[in-house]
């Protein structure tokens, strides 16, 4: 398991990164879809899209590191898919860190130690 | 070594596992394909609508407001009505390769408020015709002239167009900038002739939102394809590890 504890902070790096902006857009969404009439584009302020537009990337950059992460960690094709859609769905990355974090402990510990 | 390594990840990816997986990455390859273009065509779709209602006339009151003009206002054709009152000239204006002059009137309307309009060129001052009847005119905003700025103002001869030395002028409050007349009820007859517009229409805001999101699906699709191959690279390697050194998980 060469690089797994940078691997890991890697990834704890994106995933909090991206899990922060996705829960606050999903927080501003919901606020401005139920009360601010963004159904009406021209009432959406700048920074809304440029968030959304900054999650964009940082999913991408989340995706690399995640499947990075999961190669190194021997991880099966439907955790891997798990983790990396992690960063598409609100508060889900953060389960998805804790998750591989625990894991990645409890399989190598000796490779973590060293 | 290496090419041994090849041709066996090459056979295991006919194996009925990786052939699963094959149809999978290339399902995803085209879904990624697909929704970049969807995302491509909203982001033309969002410019296309927005340059097609900047384009279409709008009434002056939603597009001078305030003290100073918007960026977005400039080039915008608008609509006003009201009877023009006070008028100046400008000197040293061409048309085609004619020398004469531009006429500046200014426009009131309804509400109150007063805007600068040019009515167009004529070769002399003598032969500009008034306008003492209420009209209605399209126009096409301008901003302010700032050359010559700092020329004298001296009503018989003005060489900009600028609200803010007209006001001197005229001795009343103006909107920010200028309109030039595109079309007037009634029909304006001899001279002053319209002129073309000298501004061009300021852009629409571009929908980077949905550009990058167009972007981004393609560059999943590349992603799909770097990971699958990773994947069975790594699953051919530790397939070989596995039947030669047994035991080993």
């Amino acid at each position: 398991m060469k690089g797994l504890k940078g691997a890991l902070l890697r990834y704890r790096i994106m995933a909090w990164s991206t899990g922060v902006v996705l829960a606050a857009l999903t927080v501003w969404l919901v606020v401005g879809y139920g009360f601010l009439d963004y159904a009406n584009t021209d009432s959406k302020p700048a920074l809304y899209r440029y968030l959304w537009t900054a999650h964009g990337w940082l999913y991408f950059a989340y995706l690399i590191v995640g499947v990075d992460l999961c190669f190194r960690m021997r991880l099966s094709v439907w955790r891997t898919l798990g983790i990396l859609l992690a960063g598409t769905i609100p508060f889900a990355s953060f389960f998805a860190d804790s998750w591989v974090h625990k894991y990645a402990h409890s399989r190598h510990a000796e490779a973590l130690a060293a | 070594m290496r090419s041994v390594a090849l041709k066996r990840a090459a056979r295991r990816a006919f194996s009925p596992r990786w052939l699963v997986a094959l149809g999978l990455l290339i399902a995803s390859i085209v879904a990624c394909i697909f929704l970049g273009l969807w995302q491509w065509d909203r982001t033309s779709n969002i410019l296309n609508a927005e340059r097609a209602a900047n384009a279409q006339p709008a009434p002056i009151t939603e597009v001078v407001m305030g003290a100073e003009l918007d960026d977005a206002s400039i080039g915008r054709p608008v609509t006003a009505s009201g009877a023009y009152r006070n008028e100046s000239t400008i000197s040293g204006r061409l048309l085609g390769d004619e020398t004469g002059l531009w006429v500046v009137s200014e426009l009131v309307m309804p509400s109150g408020s007063a805007i600068a309009v040019v009515r167009g060129w004529s070769p002399n001052a003598q032969e500009i015709t008034t306008v003492s009847e209420p009209v209605q005119i399209a126009g096409i905003v301008h901003p302010d002239e700032y050359f010559y700025a700092d020329a004298a103002i001296d009503e018989a001869s003005l060489v900009t167009i600028s609200s803010s030395s007209l006001e001197q002028v005229w001795g009343v409050d103006l909107l920010p900038g200028f309109l030039v007349l595109t079309e007037q009820v009634p029909e304006p007859i001899g001279y002053p002739k319209p002129v073309p517009p000298t501004v061009q229409t300021g852009d629409v805001p571009f929908p980077l939102q949905n550009f990058f999101y167009a972007i981004q699906w393609w560059l999943f699709a590349i992603f799909a394809v770097v990971v699958y191959l990773r994947w069975l690279w790594l699953d051919a390697r530790d397939s070989t590890k596995d039947s030669t050194t047994v035991g080993q998980s």
